[in-house]
């Protein structure tokens, strides 16, 4: 037990300060872009006619881990009876915590006037899916926050039905910002009606792979069979959310193929074969499924191999959301054609490529959701941990 | 000398005698003595001989050119050619004139209705179109708009492969839809249908999360992104900084001005239409291509037209009902 205390036991002071030092790093040079953006009012390469870019599926992103994450956790642990997640719970909430702030930071900037954010919660319109799906955000995180306090406090029963409230609510979430993009009939590659389903797959496959990445990081029972077990049970869980997401994406892409239409699939012929085919078939195929399955499958015993596997999917599904919002909106709509050469400017183009600064408020968000897991892990997570083993 | 040698030279002699006949038909004399007698005895009659043949070749020039023009179009202008020459309209300027003005005492009529009672339709008549881009750079002079900012661009298409080739322009204000896709997805109510038809924007709610631009299937809203012409110059001038008047509000696009970060769109001019005027791209419009009124007047000038077969709205499959119409 001593072995195991000391594994998770934060008294590694170099690797805190490691991370302390890398996130306020980020932080600092984040902190350019998040100065141009607010100050400056830079909008990166944004135009009118690709008005979402790289913060928006920054954005998607990072609630995929946010929902996913708590998701997969809860299935696990309460559905499926994977008692051995229990002592990774507060770690978990503390990760969604992050990934959530990362988000928020992430959907200020891409507003037009940020300060103007209130406007949601006090004047807000219920026709649109934007509302419903900030709203049920807010519910899911008052629900994490929730949950936190009930950890800490070892309250398990008001943990376990925050649990169970929190399942519904955020699958009801991470659909609806798949509807938000499903809804916009405009955009034949949006439109589509298993967009909300899509999202919440990918969440889920999310979820797990940071799971089994915070297992076998932080897991008290390290060097243990239990811990084994655990990341063998998570290794398949993976397996099998990967597979249903191939299953999903494939069969999304087949329904958006084969009519053969140039207007619907002239998106899916930007995101395999445009000039950022390599995001696709490199970052996401190759590095986010192709190296993560044949890891799983020809090491799974190997936990460094399933730790590595599960890195690579989450870099790799990072380019998910921006394929799906860039090409959706990098074209002109049918009956439009033309429209670009109409009127000449820079911010009227379907041409989009990050800019810096888009880059740096990233950098930023990903920073700050690095510096806020590293504290709360520091002052928050190991008393709690002590404290639980002590008794 | 051989005999073909001797042929040869007596030919070049006769050339010569026929030149020296030709310059003595046209001045009167031998040519060598006229060149060297012009300067002292026959100025007058020199410059009056040269006038005579230039007056002579100006008057067969017409001529000429008419005869090479024909034998050039001859092909060219075949039954296609004539048949389309001949059924193009051919506009009178007065009753154009005309047009305006019944428009603008129309409007000024709907104007004294409530504004449930009204209902505002445009109508370009792509025959007419020449897709000169009138419209849009009186829109942008009219509501200051900055750079990177459009409100009525004019799409250029060409049809056709060559030589088989014929070109549309095609003004693509705000289709001011009945039914529009980019109101209900706004978060903060910024955006909504007047009773009138007109889609307004407030840019003091708009929160600028730009889902309303996706959401228009016509490309017809643009977002502000701060950027003015003279950027980058070393002083921003009077023209970028004076307030124009959209909505009735004055905004003058200086730095926190809420119409920076915010979505702009086409609204008709409608702070002109509270004045009685017609929109700026109706009445700058060289060819007279676009109409303006209130369909709810079966009498007026609009109403005339979407009585007629050939018309048509921009992706009408959607059901968005668009308030712009087109003729063809």
């Amino acid at each position: 037990m001593s072995t195991n205390t000391a594994t998770f036991k934060i008294d590694r002071n170099k690797d805190f300060k490691i991370s302390l030092g890398v996130s306020i790093a980020a932080l600092l040079i984040g902190a350019i872009g998040i100065f141009q953006m607010f100050v400056m009012h830079y909008h990166g390469a944004l135009t009118s006619y690709v008005p979402w870019g790289l913060l928006v599926g920054a954005y998607i992103y990072m609630i995929w881990i946010e929902v996913g994450t708590i998701l997969a956790f809860i299935i696990l642990y309460y559905g499926m009876k994977m008692k051995s997640l229990e002592k990774l719970t507060p770690v978990v909430l503390i990760a969604a915590i992050s990934a959530l702030a990362a988000a928020m930071t992430l959907v200020g900037t891409k507003l037009g006037h940020p300060f103007r954010a209130w406007k949601v919660f006090l004047e807000p319109s219920f026709s649109s899916v934007m509302i419903w799906e900030i709203w049920t955000h807010i519910l899911f995180i008052f629900l994490l926050l929730g949950m936190l306090y009930a950890t800490i406090k070892n309250k398990h029963v008001l943990m376990k039905r925050l649990s169970f409230i929190s399942v519904p609510i955020g699958i009801v979430f991470i659909s609806l910002v798949g509807a938000l993009f499903g809804v916009v009939a405009a955009r034949p590659f949006w439109n589509v009606s298993v967009m909300p389903l899509m999202f919440f797959i990918a969440s889920i496959v999310a979820g797990v792979a940071l799971l089994i990445l915070i297992h076998l990081l932080f897991s008290p029972t390290k060097g243990t069979q239990a811990y084994t077990k655990t990341a063998e049970k998570l290794t398949r869980t993976f397996i099998g959310a990967i597979s249903i997401g191939i299953i999903a994406a494939l069969g999304n892409a087949i329904i958006i193929a084969f009519p053969n239409v140039p207007a619907y699939d002239e998106a899916l012929q930007l995101v395999l074969f445009g000039p950022y085919w390599w995001t696709t078939w490199i970052i996401h195929i190759g590095i986010g499924i192709i190296i993560p399955l044949a890891l799983l499958f020809f090491f799974s015993q190997n936990l460094k191999a399933v730790g590595t596997a599960a890195v690579c999917y989450l870099i790799g599904f990072s380019m998910v959301p921006v394929n799906i919002i860039i090409p959706g909106l990098a074209y002109p709509m049918s009956g439009m054609e033309g429209i670009e050469e109409a009127f000449n400017h820079a911010k009227l183009s379907f041409e989009y490529t990050p800019a810096l600064v888009e880059w740096l408020v990233v950098i930023f968000a990903v920073g700050l959701a690095l510096f806020i897991f590293t504290l709360g892990y520091r002052y928050i997570l190991q008393p709690y941990f002590e404290r639980t083993l002590n008794q | 000398m051989n005999e073909h040698d001797k042929s040869k030279k007596a030919a070049s002699d006769l050339s010569v005698v026929a030149e020296e006949n030709q310059l003595k038909e046209i001045f009167g004399q031998d040519s060598e003595t006229s060149a060297e007698k012009l300067p002292e005895n026959n100025r007058k009659g020199f410059l009056k001989k040269a006038a005579t043949i230039l007056g002579m070749a100006s008057m067969s020039l017409p001529t000429l050119v008419k005869e090479g023009l024909a034998a050039v179009t001859e092909d060219r202008t075949d039954e296609y050619d004539a048949q389309f020459i001949e059924d193009m309209p051919v506009f009178d300027i007065d009753e154009e004139e005309n047009m305006i003005i019944r428009m603008q005492k129309e409007l000024q009529t709907a104007m004294e209705k409530p504004i449930e009672e009204r209902s505002w339709v445009m109508i370009i008549d792509l025959r007419k179109c020449t897709g000169c881009g009138a419209c849009t750079v009186s829109c942008v002079a009219e509501n200051h708009l900055p750079a990177g900012v459009v409100y009525r661009p004019v799409i250029e298409e060409e049809i056709g492969t060559y030589p088989n080739v014929s070109q549309q322009s095609l003004p693509r204000p705000c289709m001011q839809c009945e039914e529009p896709p980019c109101v209900p997805v706004c978060p903060v109510n910024a955006t909504w249908v007047r009773p009138d038809g007109i889609i307004d924007m407030d840019y003091d709610q708009c929160i600028g999360c730009k889902y309303c631009i996706t959401a228009c299937p016509y490309h017809a809203r643009t977002f502000d992104f701060g950027i003015n012409y003279t950027d980058g110059t070393p002083a921003k001038q009077p023209y970028e900084k004076a307030a124009n008047y959209e909505y009735n509000k004055g905004y003058t696009h200086d730095d926190g001005d809420p119409v920076i970060g915010s979505v702009r769109k086409c609204h008709f001019c409608t702070h002109k239409l509270e004045e009685g005027m017609l929109p700026s791209c109706v009445t700058t419009c060289i060819g007279y291509a676009t109409y303006f009124g209130d369909a709810n007047n079966q009498d007026s000038l609009v109403s005339e037209l979407l009585g007629q077969r050939n018309q048509f709205r921009l992706k009408e499959e959607l059901g968005t009902k668009p308030r712009v119409y087109y003729l063809t």
